[in-house]
């Protein structure tokens, strides 16, 4: 939430599915496992978050957030997503070298932003998705990869994000401001 | 590349310096300290604290100063951590991850924290002492040696982070036992206590590549201008960004 | 001493937990300042000096221009850091000072005759007198300090100066977090930083800090206060280097070298040493009084902790010294300085009242017969040479 404030951003913290929609942007932060924060969206926001991707608004996960904006995910033993973006998410070790992927890591942002380049984020996550993931070959989506994980991935309103741009200093800052300005 | 951790000590509303791990100097603020090391992008920061009370929960001082400082540099916080509520609270206040230490020994509630936070959202803190060869546990709590480590970390789920702790070198620049890691299996590890030195002047940046995932410096980062920027700059394993 | 379970005051010197900086202590009681003081009796200083020679000597000039950059104010130690850097080190120092208001005829004097005899060129930023009394009358209501836009000027000038006229080497004298708390070892080699500054120098509070609350100080006024980015320091290297982590720094014994060249020490009521500080309308009047008021710590506990540690004057002593001191008639200091500052009795009154929650006015402003100050042995006999300074607050004047 601060990182968005500090911007200048307006923000608003929502327990419930709200009344009226008139934000920019919602946002499904991320820090945890999936099997508590899905309950959470499941119950009380699934409805509204669905009707507010057909009606073209902007939804943005960032980590668990995003994962939880797939199909599903295998961790705590299998969640259903919101099958707002393709793929199951899966322990890295079935498609990395890797079990874990703590750290910075080069991400491309050109498809995420309008503008082109690059810059370093901060990963945090033992679960991913797959960037061979058949179904995002589909021209639909735009994604940004780290070995064979999906770090970013976009179709049009709706966003996924793998690493965390609130913990990614001045990187992440820049990348969460051109969001929120549709840069 | 392997990350570059500033780390920090405090106990009660200070902020320390530990040498050889229970020797202590003032250091100031904490909220200076988050400051600088975010301003000056180390990759990660690690924050202990020692508590009068153990049972008394993480530290609010460290939490509020979390809050108030409002950092964008991912924190591990380690000391106090007892039940899932302490985890939280944690979170709340902008940690990215927990740092367990007592906690390893009480399988159960260990596993409902990784269920909570998820495998990545914990460390495990790993003090040791090296004894003719072999390496110890050194349990803050008790300030005493105890089981061998390797067999601590055998009983360690196969993907949590390593946290190993070389006591007697701690706040200095070399001595770092190495052998050490040979108990981590394929673990990645993150190591602290006398590392910068052994760090900058191995040439085999690969293989440190391979068996590490960080390097926690105490103090110094400190000790003059823009040190995080000098040591990235200057040793090639750490990541320039 | 132990206070609810924690150890308050050191059984060596006369810290006490509350010290600004912070206070550590082993488990016989001794304070970190003390332990860190006993390697000044272990250290081989030789190999340190020789240290500090290879340190500098990539920075020495071979064309006679400034390798170095060196702030310095009416006191002793200004005195004995040029001293070094020139005699010792063979640098050719570039002189600069910003301006406190503060200066007594004293200080002024000491400026002069330091630039004289040691020949050096000499910069000094005056600000203007109503925006720096504006930032003095900020600078009590918000942190609770006559001292800090002085101390935010003079730990910024030399670094821009540095940045701007591409000299990187700066030189500290003593290092205080080691001297008086032993916050680190002499062999730390611990560097002037903004993390240095901003924690220990500036209270926590840097100018930006210092803006964002005042909201009324100018842009240029700021500009004067304003550490170098990262980015003007790391372009040519800029590094603050003390001179206290390589040689064996005793001030008692470096201070009256230091009138070999003229230097005049300044006497003072609230403590013995008449060579720290000296030249300074404020530092042993308003600005020690408030820092009793608002952090216990008074500047001759710090006077008599050296000492203490230095073996010269016992710890049953300095007691006796520092409940002397601690009593001194204030109300010379106290008046002179909201002279100064323009505020009335109303306003004099309300600042101690209510503020600082003061309830004895009678100590603070109007005048007491308190007796004469009481002196260490060792120090009496420098006594005759202390003046008492004629003019306070003087911006400039002639010196000598």
């Amino acid at each position: 939430m601060n990182i968005f404030e500090r911007q200048g951003f307006m923000v608003s913290v929502l327990k419930n599915s709200p009344k009226d929609d008139d934000f920019n942007i919602v946002v499904l932060p991320g820090v945890g496992s999936a099997g508590s924060a899905a309950e959470t969206i499941n119950v009380k926001f699934r409805t509204w978050l669905l009707e507010r991707a057909k009606a073209e608004k902007t939804i943005m996960g960032i980590c668990l957030g995003f994962q939880l904006m797939c199909e599903g995910t295998e961790e705590s033993g299998g969640i259903e997503g919101l099958g707002l973006l393709p793929g199951v998410c899966k322990p890295l070790g079935c498609f990395e070298n890797t079990s874990l992927r703590v750290g910075w890591h080069q991400v491309n942002y050109s498809g995420l932003l309008s503008s082109h380049g690059s810059d370093y984020y901060y990963f945090n996550h033992a679960f991913g998705l797959d960037s061979n993931e058949a179904n995002l070959n589909n021209t639909d989506y735009r994604i940004g990869v780290v070995e064979n994980t999906v770090a970013w991935v976009r179709n049009q309103n709706i966003i996924g994000i793998q690493f965390h741009p609130e913990k990614s200093q001045i990187a992440g800052k820049h990348l969460i401001y051109n969001l929120v300005e549709d840069k | 590349m392997i990350r570059l951790i500033g780390s920090v000590f405090v106990q009660g509303d200070v902020a320390l310096q530990t040498h050889n791990f229970d020797n202590y100097r003032p250091l100031g603020d904490l909220k200076g300290v988050l400051e600088i090391y975010d301003q000056h992008c180390v990759d990660e920061i690690f924050i202990s604290a020692r508590l009068d009370d153990v049972d008394s929960g993480p530290s609010s001082y460290v939490l509020d100063s979390l809050i108030k400082t409002n950092i964008t540099t991912p924190v591990v916080y380690s000391g106090g951590i007892r039940t899932i509520e302490d985890v939280r609270q944690c979170l709340e206040s902008g940690v990215e991850r927990v740092g367990l230490h007592s906690l390893l020994f009480m399988k159960s509630l260990l596993m409902d924290i990784i269920q909570y936070i998820g495998v990545q959202g914990v460390v495990a803190v790993l003090p040791f002492v090296e004894k003719k060869g072999e390496f110890f546990f050194y349990d803050c709590r008790t300030r005493k040696v105890s089981k061998p480590i390797g067999e601590i970390i055998a009983n360690l789920p196969e993907v949590v982070e390593l946290l190993l702790i070389d006591i007697k070198a701690d706040g200095s620049e070399t001595g770092f036992s190495w052998d050490v890691i040979k108990k981590c299996g394929n673990r990645k590890v993150i190591i602290q206590g006398g590392v910068i030195q052994e760090v900058a002047s191995r040439k085999d940046a690969d293989i440190l590549e391979n068996e590490l995932s960080g390097v926690v410096i105490e103090n110094r980062l400190l000790w003059t201008e823009c040190a995080t920027q000098n040591y990235k700059k200057n040793i090639p394993v750490f990541m320039s960004r | 001493m132990v206070v609810n379970n924690k150890m308050f005051e050191c059984s060596r010197c006369l810290y006490t937990y509350e010290h600004p900086f912070g206070l550590t202590f082993d488990s016989n009681g001794c304070c970190s300042g003390c332990l860190i003081h006993d390697e000044k009796d272990t250290l081989d200083w030789d190999a340190r000096l020789n240290e500090l020679q290879s340190i500098v000597k990539p920075y020495r000039s071979k064309q006679g221009n400034h390798d170095c950059i060196i702030h310095i104010d009416g006191t002793a130690q200004s005195y004995y850091v040029v001293h070094l850097a020139t005699e010792v080190l063979g640098l050719n120092p570039l002189l600069v000072n910003y301006n406190s208001h503060f200066l007594t005829d004293v200080g002024i004097k000491n400026i002069a005759q330091l630039i004289t005899r040691f020949d050096k060129n000499f910069y000094q930023y005056t600000s203007a007198p109503s925006d720096y009394i504006n930032l003095v009358k900020h600078s009590i209501q918000k942190l609770n300090s006559v001292y800090w836009p002085y101390l935010a000027g003079k730990t910024s000038l030399p670094y821009r100066l540095a940045a701007k006229m591409k000299i990187p080497l700066v030189i500290n004298g003593a290092c205080q977090t080691v001297e008086q708390v032993g916050m680190f070892s002499h062999t730390d080699n611990i560097e002037y930083s903004r993390w240095y500054r901003k924690q220990h120098d500036l209270l926590g509070v840097d100018e930006s800090d210092f803006l964002t609350a005042s909201g009324s100080i100018n842009e240029n006024l700021f500009n004067s206060l304003r550490y170098p980015d990262d980015e003007d320091i790391n372009d040519i290297g800029i590094r603050g280097i003390f001179l206290s982590n390589y040689i064996r720094w005793d001030p008692f014994l470096h201070n009256i070298e230091m009138l070999k060249y003229g230097f005049t020490p300044q006497s003072n009521k609230r403590s013995f040493d008449t060579f720290e500080n000296a030249g300074c309308s404020v530092y042993f009047g308003m600005h020690d009084i408030l820092r009793k008021i608002t952090c216990g710590h008074s500047k001759a506990r710090e006077h008599l902790s050296r000492e203490i540690r230095f073996g010269r004057i016992s710890k049953e002593n300095a007691i006796i010294y520092y409940n002397h001191y601690l009593k001194m008639d204030a109300s010379n200091d106290v008046n002179s300085f909201f002279d100064w500052l323009q505020v009335g009795a109303e306003g004099r009154y309300w600042l101690m009242e209510i503020l600082y929650k003061q309830t004895d006015m009678d100590f603070l402003f109007k005048k007491n017969s308190s007796s004469e100050v009481l002196m260490p042995k060792i120090f009496s006999e420098f006594k005759t040479s202390a003046k008492v300074p004629v003019a306070l607050f003087k911006l400039f004047g002639k010196g000598i």
